[in-house]
């Protein structure tokens, strides 16, 4: 791998970081010099900010106003006098809460959303496969020869694909 | 002067709809408010530049079927109940408007409750492939699972590439080998096999 290979493995991985801003000082210089010699990097990141503004656009998850406000209510650490007699029950209570935090369901990570759209894509190609499956052979004559052969391998795929699976 | 705004915002939206039929993109915004579609997929040029450079890593056959798409959509409904009559009169609605539009039924299938639409929209550009469609749409309605799928393919499309896409898909991998990318759970049911 050259030298060349490898400046533009890094500027790939650091596509998300350079959108969302977070790239600063030898990186993002680095990275600014890659952009500008590199025209399929430059549309990736053009894709990533695009896809940013979609999302930051979306208000399909916004934070609760009252969720926000209690976390912002959340006092600063404090100091306290310390009492000895009290440590057990310090002890126990933050056993308490490790298990808590151990048994507590994970948040998902958050999802690229280059894998999204591929997923996205995918689960939409298989939807088309299903449809094109209930068509069977009752293909309209004023069908191109193109989209007819498009629906019978798509059906013929199906099948091997239900014959594999069993379903 | 109320009204005639509303005229000309009418005839405004009209003719984008108009426009973007003649383009091959099929407008969802006119399916019946019955709720929260179960799948909802819209994928714009920019997120399909993605699902290109997973493809150019994975097969070139891939990356030919999905050159010139522009815009894939997905809506499936599910526990329609007794919203199916308005998807119904809808599909049939929207039929007699692609058609006036030129759009071609390539399939219409009623039997058992039944009811698939497919259709396609010859190019109109010119210096494209022969058999190239400029969009393809698929309303499928369904009273025996209760549900309903319509799908909105626009750009340059091949077909023939296409389908055999589809077909492809999470079968022999196109997208299974590209690094991140899981393959996509089966659609909910699997009521199409």
């Amino acid at each position: 791998m050259t030298d060349r290979d490898l400046n533009r493995e890094w500027a790939r991985s650091q596509i998300e970081a350079w959108a969302d801003g977070s790239l600063a000082g030898d990186s993002l210089a680095r990275m600014d010099a890659a952009l500008t010699s590199d025209a399929q990097l430059r549309a990736a990141a053009e894709r990533a900010v695009a896809v940013r503004h979609a999302l930051r656009a979306s208000s399909a998850e916004r934070m609760p106003g009252g969720l926000r406000r209690r976390l912002l209510a959340i006092p600063g650490a404090e100091r306290r006098t310390t009492y000895w007699w009290a440590l057990p029950a310090a002890a126990a209570a933050v056993a308490i809460v490790a298990v808590a935090l151990a048994l507590r369901p994970t948040a998902p990570p958050p999802i690229d959303p280059r894998v999204a759209a591929v997923q996205d894509f995918e689960l939409a190609m298989r939807y088309l496969r299903d449809s094109a499956s209930l068509t069977r052979l009752e293909v309209s004559a004023t069908l191109g020869a193109g989209l007819q052969e498009a629906l019978v391998t798509s059906r013929e795929s199906l099948e091997r694909a239900t014959d594999e699976t069993g379903g | 002067m109320e009204r005639n705004v509303r005229g000309l915002l009418g005839a405004v939206a009209l003719m984008i709809t108009t426009t973007a039929n003649a383009q091959g993109y099929f407008s969802f915004d006119e399916i019946p408010d019955i709720g929260e579609p179960t799948v909802q997929i819209d994928l714009p040029p920019a997120l399909l530049g993605f699902v290109n450079e997973a493809a150019a890593g994975a097969s070139p056959e891939a990356t030919n079927a999905l050159q010139g798409v522009e815009y894939v959509r997905v809506r499936v409904y599910e526990n329609i109940g007794p919203n199916m009559a308005a998807l119904t009169k809808f599909v049939a609605d929207t039929s007699a408007t692609l058609e006036r539009e030129g759009w071609h039924a390539a399939v219409r299938i009623r039997e058992d409750g039944e009811n698939v639409r497919i259709y396609m929209k010859p190019t109109t550009r010119t210096g494209v492939a022969p058999g190239t469609l400029d969009g393809l749409t698929v309303m499928v309605t369904d009273e025996g699972s209760d549900e309903a799928v319509f799908i909105n393919v626009s750009g340059a499309i091949q077909p023939e590439q296409l389908g055999k896409l589809a077909g492809a898909v999470g079968m022999n991998g196109v997208f299974n080998q590209v690094p991140g990318a899981r393959p996509a759970p089966p659609p909910p049911g699997q009521p199409r096999q």
